[in-house]
């Protein structure tokens, strides 16, 4: 079992390498934030039990449009921290001929990869790679950015299960932001996996505990 | 928590609401689980805390002597008022009341007033001289939509709960009571969302967002009309406001067994 850890809680008195949420201080490492205590032979880190989306350079987030520019879309990822889809970083060349507000008006979403994040946090995110694409049809829900590990599950295996065994095409976004499309029955039950999936995300055997509650209502629809 | 409401969103819960189901598995003719628990502040003459769903509502009601308006000599003040603080929600913010709050307050204030709730003859002391003055705080502690329902449910309980102060020689005493307030009816209110063709009651969170336009509507124990407010940009036709007051009419009545 991981150890509970509260802000400025002495962690490890070792010199060892830091991830996130931990911070040193007169050669002592103590943790930053609320979270969980992840501590290896050479390295230590806190995982968050909440928080906001802090973006990274490697990451997939769903993004809605909130404004738009001559040249470029801003685009609300749910994070304390700008984001930006440049017209450039549109699937095809629109080479000015076309504006950008009737390609994706406010209120279209997107899934999109990030592309960089600099130095003061401005986020700029691109459609050109592989999976970022337009989303269509659907329906958006909220989770906790730090739950979405757990969502995706070691090797897939969380994710997989959803897909397969609720019927639906699911997107998860880093952010915390999920994109479920299908028919209504189906999506209801993906949803409600979903919240259990949040609510119960500190207990073992949850993969197969949803897999079976899957198959369960599924044979009920 | 994304700040911009996406179109699939809209276009999903409006596609539910048009086959009659909700995101909530609700029908349209149904409140959320309503909760309300009387008697928790110690410190003010009535209160209490109600619960719709995940939306929460607590309303003190404090009393002090003071002088009655001059066209309405032998008459109590009634005087409400909503704050919709930062705890709520991440869209509130601290500060003067913001329109929402000043219709809350206002669609709450009117229901209770006009269906001549309470009996405002009887908290006059030496008339033109010394009335109660009743305040009705309104706290919004957390939202989750329809602040309409949950806080005119949440005032009235807190009004049947209320005990008077004592008065002598023209002075409260708030350490002994004198029983309750003079309360003659218990209006309630039922909050109606429009989104597309459809209208269904109680709207959530995600619906009050997306919805095209809402209709609140208070009814006396009697059944009468006695607050209305329509709210958004969207309209209803005629026929559906008769339909949706018919609707809350019957709703109301069920909310009340709740007092």
């Amino acid at each position: 079992m991981r150890r509970l850890v509260i802000p400025g809680e002495l962690v490890s008195k070792e010199n060892k390498k830091m991830g996130t949420g931990v911070a040193r201080k007169d050669g002592e490492i103590h943790s930053n934030q609320l979270g969980l205590l992840d501590e290896k032979e050479n390295f230590v880190r806190v995982i968050p039990l909440s928080g906001g989306y802090n973006p990274k350079e490697i990451d997939f987030v769903i993004g809605v449009v909130s404004y738009v520019h001559n040249t470029f879309w801003k685009l609300d990822i749910a994070s304390p921290y700008k984001s930006i889809l440049p017209g450039g970083e549109f699937f095809r060349d629109l080479r000015g001929k076309e504006r950008l507000r009737d390609i994706l008006p406010i209120g279209s979403a997107v899934y999109v990869k990030i592309k960089e994040v600099t130095k003061s946090k401005g986020v700029f995110t691109t459609l050109k790679w592989r999976g970022a694409t337009v989303l269509k049809g659907g329906f958006l829900i909220e989770i906790s950015p730090s739950k979405v590990p757990r969502l995706i599950g070691k090797k897939d295996s969380m994710i997989d299960i959803l897909r397969s065994e609720s019927g639906c095409e699911i997107l998860v976004g880093q952010n915390g932001v999920i994109w479920i499309n299908g028919p209504v029955e189906n999506m209801d039950l993906a949803i409600e996996a979903i919240r259990y999936i949040e609510a119960n995300s500190h207990k073992r055997g949850l993969t197969d505990y949803v897999k079976n509650m899957l198959i369960e209502k599924r044979k009920n629809l | 928590m994304l700040g911009v409401i996406a179109d699939i969103k809209k276009d999903y819960i409006k596609k539910l609401l048009e086959e009659g189901k909700r995101l909530d598995g609700r029908g349209l003719d149904d409140y959320r689980p309503i909760e309300i628990k009387k008697d928790l502040y110690a410190t003010a003459e009535g209160s209490a805390l109600v619960s719709l769903g995940s939306t929460q509502v607590a309303v003190g009601v404090k009393m002090i002597l003071g002088e009655p308006y001059s066209d309405m000599p032998n008459r109590g003040v009634l005087t409400t008022s909503a704050e919709l603080g930062p705890l709520a929600s991440p869209t509130f913010e601290s500060g003067p009341p913001r329109p929402p709050a000043i219709e809350l307050a206002r669609v709450v204030d009117r229901g209770i007033r006009e269906s001549g709730s309470i009996d405002t003859e009887k908290l006059c002391i030496v008339e033109g001289e010394q009335v109660w003055i009743v305040f009705l705080d309104i706290h919004v502690l957390d939202y989750d939509g329809n602040l309409f329902d949950a806080s005119t449910l949440a005032c009235i309980s807190a009004l049947l709960d209320a005990k008077m102060p004592k008065v002598e020689d023209g002075k409260a005493i708030y350490g002994e009571r004198s029983g309750s307030l003079p309360i003659v009816d218990t209006p309630i209110s039922t909050t109606y969302a429009k989104l597309g063709s459809a209208i269904a009651v109680d709207p959530h969170l995600e619906e009050e967002q997306v919805l095209d336009a809402r209709l609140t509507i208070t009814t006396t124990k009697k059944g009468e009309i006695c607050a209305m407010q329509k709210g958004e940009g969207g309209a209803f036709t005629a026929e559906e406001v008769l339909n949706t007051i018919d609707r809350g009419i019957e709703k109301a009545k069920e909310l009340r067994k709740l007092l």
